[in-house]
């Protein structure tokens, strides 16, 4: 007789000294993170370890955010860590100083961890290779936002207890979403189905080279799907080019009653935020506490990032079979 | 006085003049004045003899498509460090794209190339003009003071001719000066350039260049090539329907010459893997799918020539985000080997190396060949000899290479130029 596991338990554990992306990890590696994350998110804010004690974390965003890198920085103090916030807009950044310039400086003020946004795929890969300290990516361009994925796969486990075998429709400019890549790649690792929704111009046929569905009409992507998660939308810069308009968007892929009737009944609705209401998302829908379940998200951002740091901190050694 | 130079105990090789056995040649001033086959004893009236000990004596080869960083940027490599590196590679003739900074869009930068590699310690330096004034596609350059002044054909660097007005004209106008014009640059306005769009792409989340802008730009130019009838070169076809295109065409019986890039007849996407600059090339790495139809187009004749594309780039413009780094890679020290690499994926040794001679010689109307009253250019090598190649061994100054650890074979062991000995393996 031959017992078959769930992915997950292949490689339990966590050895990487950094996070770069989800693509390097394996499903026991982010079942090992989305474990320690649902720990995190039942205690409450004091009774956390302080696991990153003595640490100094640096958050280093060549690119605006708000949420995400007062997610890291929260998420860094409860586990007892001191945070120091770059702000590259008015660095030696904008002097001209070269990225692995940026990281030799940053080096010699022996940084435990490094958070970094960077407007460039494989930027934040670069970055790790040069510093001693563990590197976290905080969004490289187009490429891969690790954490935002993990949140997202948490708030999915916490709701439908698994993610093994839903289908989840992700809707919108899957070209331009690191969100979306990220998400993706872990959904499938962890034995989801995975349907991308979006015009031709927002979603390359290339992707199905990814081993995801492909779709360009909402009607029939939205079918039955467990999940529905929608992406935001850049308006002011598509508007004209990539898609006509932002009202055209909305007409055709934005999110509103009828569509999500479409969705299996206990379907949830995400976003990444922040969010355009009316552009891809109606605003009864995004405010619909029995099926939205995009503030969760953002909570359990603060618990996958630090069962991020402390994965980092103990290096945990995988096991093969997971621990009962 | 001149001196007469016997080299002898070699294994001539041009299949242009229909030598593949042993012989010899005598060398007078800066030209061949005998060949002769087995080991006769002409030797007796040489002042100097040399022994080639059996090693293979091939016209020298010719590199058709070299980026010059002089003028504009002398730190990666000087015209003369360009003239060095390709000797050793047993390039005698290199051929440069005009795309320096600023392009060579008038006479007098034609000369400044020969001139600035003069002292006879490397390739014969020559160069293509610019069709456009500054490469930039939008008003002619003097083509016909450019001819004048020696260049030897004209091209666009790597940026496309422009809009098709400005090329019809550019094209009708470059028939008069008899020379070859290099075409099918793809639109480079497509997507980000460095990636191939696609699986990796997608992956890396890059936006990528679309695979058609390539055989587009073929077709649309062999269109007007039918329109003008201007002598055209497409010099760097590096994909399956580009390769596809050009056979169809050559059936059709346009009189076109084309050719490819040895990256991409050796290296395919894979070769980015993790955002890897060194492999960020124009146009991109393929599949290998791409890689394949590359190698049969040399292998059955679709494409003429073979070029290094050598494009030195130094670290700081590198050792950057992908997105930001410089396409390009070194090529002048290591193309005449991975060249020979092709003979194990089914290129006939005789086609290789007309791909780097005759061929090259053909395009762009050069005297080459091991025959009588020819310029002695002339490469002598050991074909066999394995060799590893290797970062380390490279003499460049910029280090931009995609080589590193792979075995092969065919060491250089002098080149002549103009019956000067330009270098000589130690």
């Amino acid at each position: 007789m031959t017992q078959s596991f769930p992915p997950a338990t292949i490689g339990y554990g966590f050895s990487h000294a950094h996070l770069l992306g989800i693509d390097p990890l394996k499903p026991g590696e982010i079942a090992y993170l989305l474990d320690r994350a649902a720990y995190f998110a039942e205690l409450e804010p004091g009774e956390a370890p302080d696991a990153l004690a003595g640490s100094t974390v640096i958050n280093l965003f060549f690119e605006n955010s708000t949420r995400t890198r007062s997610s890291f920085e929260i998420a860094a103090q409860r586990l007892g860590a001191d945070v120091v916030n770059m702000d590259v807009a008015t660095s030696s950044v904008k002097k001209g100083e070269t990225l692995i310039d940026t990281a030799d400086t940053l080096n010699a003020m022996r940084p435990d961890f490094l958070v970094v946004r960077h407007g460039q795929a494989g930027a934040v890969k670069l970055l790790s290779r040069k510093l001693d300290a563990h590197v976290l990516n905080g969004g490289d361009g187009k490429h891969e936002h690790p954490t935002q994925a993990l949140a997202d796969a948490l708030t999915i486990r916490r709701h439908k207890g698994k993610i093994d075998g839903l289908t989840v429709a992700i809707c919108g400019d899957i070209r331009h979403s690191r969100v979306a890549r990220s998400n993706l790649l872990l959904l499938q690792k962890m034995g989801a189905r995975v349907r991308l929704i979006g015009p031709p111009t927002l979603l390359p046929n290339s992707y199905e080279a990814l081993g995801v569905e492909v779709y360009h009409r909402m009607d029939e992507g939205l079918r039955d799907v467990d999940i529905v998660m929608m992406l935001r939308l850049q308006v002011e810069r598509m508007a004209g080019t990539l898609i006509p308009s932002g009202r055209e968007f909305f007409r055709f892929y934005g999110l509103d009653r009828d569509r999500l009737a479409l969705a299996k009944p206990d379907a949830l609705v995400m976003h990444p935020g922040p969010m355009n209401r009316g552009v891809e998302i109606a605003s009864d829908i995004a405010d619909d506490l029995d099926q939205s379940v995009i503030r969760e998200q953002v909570e359990m951002g603060v618990a996958v990032r630090m069962a991020c740091f402390e994965a980092l901190a103990t290096r945990r050694a995988p096991t093969t079979l997971r621990a009962a | 006085m001149s001196k007469r130079t016997l080299i002898r105990n070699v294994h001539l090789f041009d299949p242009a003049n229909g030598h593949d056995g042993p012989g010899g040649v005598v060398l007078y001033g800066d030209r061949i004045v005998a060949v002769f086959g087995g080991d006769s004893a002409i030797a007796a009236d040489a002042d100097v003899v040399i022994d080639g000990q059996g090693a293979t004596l091939l016209p020298g080869l010719i590199d058709s498509r070299v980026h010059l960083s002089e003028p504009g940027l002398e730190y990666r490599e000087t015209v003369g460090e360009t003239a060095r590196l390709a000797a050793r590679g047993g390039i005698s003739t290199v051929i440069a794209q005009p795309s320096t900074a600023p392009a060579i869009d008038r006479p007098q930068a034609v000369y400044a190339v020969s001139h600035r590699s003069q002292g006879g310690k490397g390739a014969r330096m020559q160069t293509l003009g610019a069709l456009t004034v500054g490469c930039e596609g939008k008003e002619l350059a003097e083509l016909g003071l450019l001819a004048e002044a020696g260049a030897l054909g004209f091209s666009n660097g790597t940026a496309p001719v422009g809009p098709l007005d400005t090329i019809s004209r550019a094209l009708n106008y470059a028939r008069s000066t008899g020379l070859t014009v290099c075409l099918g640059q793809m639109d480079a306005v497509w997507g980000e350039p460095g990636v191939i769009g696609g699986e990796l792409a997608a992956r890396m989340g890059l936006g990528g260049i679309p695979a058609l802008a390539e055989v587009m730009s073929i077709e649309r130019d062999l269109r007007l090539v039918e329109m003008t009838g201007v002598q055209a070169h497409f010099d760097m076809v590096t994909s399956a329907e580009g390769v596809n295109a050009i056979r169809d065409a050559k059936a059709r019986g346009l009189p076109i010459t084309a050719g490819t890039g040895i990256a991409h007849a050796t290296l395919t996407d894979i070769a980015i893997g993790d955002y890897r600059t060194h492999a960020k090339l124009h146009p991109p790495l393929r599949p290998d799918r791409d890689r394949l139809a590359v190698v049969q187009g040399l292998a059955d004749g679709t494409l003429d020539t073979l070029v290094s594309d050598h494009r030195p780039i130094d670290t700081d413009h590198k050792r950057v985000p992908f997105e930001q780094a410089e396409p390009g890679m070194v090529g002048l020290e290591t193309f005449f080997s991975l060249a020979l690499s092709l003979e194990d994926r089914g290129v006939s040794k005789a086609r290789l190396i007309s791909a780097l001679t005759s061929a090259p010689a053909r395009v762009f109307a050069l005297e080459s060949g091991i025959r009588p009253n020819a310029p002695a250019d002339l490469t002598l090598a050991d074909l066999d000899r394995p060799r590893r190649l290797s970062e380390a061994r490279l003499h460049s100054r910029c280090r931009n290479f995609n080589y590193e650890g792979i075995p092969a074979r065919g060491v250089v062991l002098k080149t002549y130029v103009g019956g000067k000995l330009v270098f000589e393996r130690a």
